[in-house]
């Protein structure tokens, strides 16, 4: 990653948070998908069948639920949702999260940075492409 | 809470003696199975320090409240814990903790305790 710098003019952007995730391994990416479905619709916690159902139909299949379960306990711990606890039928009261204005500007945030993230990555990517189809040019005679 | 005051060492670890007693009267009202499983995740994060007596009675009431849902729901221990517990654990235990270590062999054991709640028999 050493290549890949973030513009000192962009001082609010940082790589970390995006690579490491503010939550966890691996796990920067999916608190913005969690956060962009608690904006969508309601999200219930405490083995939580409806958002982890969407995110595997998103295709983040291997994240365990559980895992899901730690992510929405931090955007709580950090005021990014409302939380209202309902009562179900079987086991405790679940909780159902809503976005919040704080929560929003944090989204509005992780947008910008994946966004820049994936631009630069993109061009990282394009500049080794052109030097691995020169080398195979120079290696290979045809 | 009056338990919060008396703090010594075992309520740093665990938070006020009162809410880990109700902590574990619920563990114990789970399937075997997932109590099995609970009681090695619960192990498993004395490993890390937590940010304080309060924040490490949450972490035990929260990790019931997950497996009481799932037991619940009929949910799968392997579905909750994911391929690898150790990465299920540690971004749970993040949520309360300053941080800690956990030495090769905690982790292992941890992996390995989930894979026997796994073949428990169902109740």
């Amino acid at each position: 990653m050493a290549t890949v710098k973030p513009d000192p003019s962009n001082g609010s952007i940082r790589l970390g948070e995006v690579a490491r995730g503010s939550c966890g391994s691996s796990a920067g990416y999916v608190t913005g998908t969690v956060l962009e479905c608690a904006g969508g619709s309601n999200l219930t916690a405490a083995a939580p069948p409806a958002h982890s159902a969407l995110l595997r139909e998103q295709g983040f299949s291997d994240i365990a639920e559980g895992t899901v379960y730690a992510l929405l306990i931090r955007i709580e711990q950090r005021g990014l949702v409302d939380v209202e606890k309902v009562h179900s039928g079987k086991g405790p009261p679940r909780k159902v999260y809503s976005l919040n204005a704080q929560g929003q500007a944090y989204l509005e945030e992780f947008w910008r940075t994946w966004s820049f993230l994936a631009e630069r990555l993109e061009q990282l990517h394009k500049e080794n492409g052109s030097n691995s189809s020169t080398k195979e040019a120079s290696n290979h005679v045809r | 809470m009056s338990d919060d005051e008396k703090g010594g060492f075992i309520s740093k670890v665990i938070g006020p003696k009162k809410r880990w007693r109700a902590y574990k009267a619920r563990v114990r009202r789970l399937p075997p199975d997932y109590r099995t499983a609970v009681e090695s995740i619960e192990r498993y994060l004395m490993h890390f320090v937590p940010a304080h007596g309060d924040s490490a009675a949450s972490m035990f009431e929260d990790l019931a409240d997950l497996f009481e849902q799932a037991a619940a729901d009929g949910k799968p221990i392997r579905e909750i814990v994911g391929e690898d517990p150790v990465e299920f654990a540690g971004a749970f235990a993040r949520n309360y903790s300053e941080g800690g270590y956990v030495p090769t062999r905690g982790r292992k054991r941890l992996t390995d305790a989930i894979a026997r709640a796994e073949e428990e028999v169902p109740r």
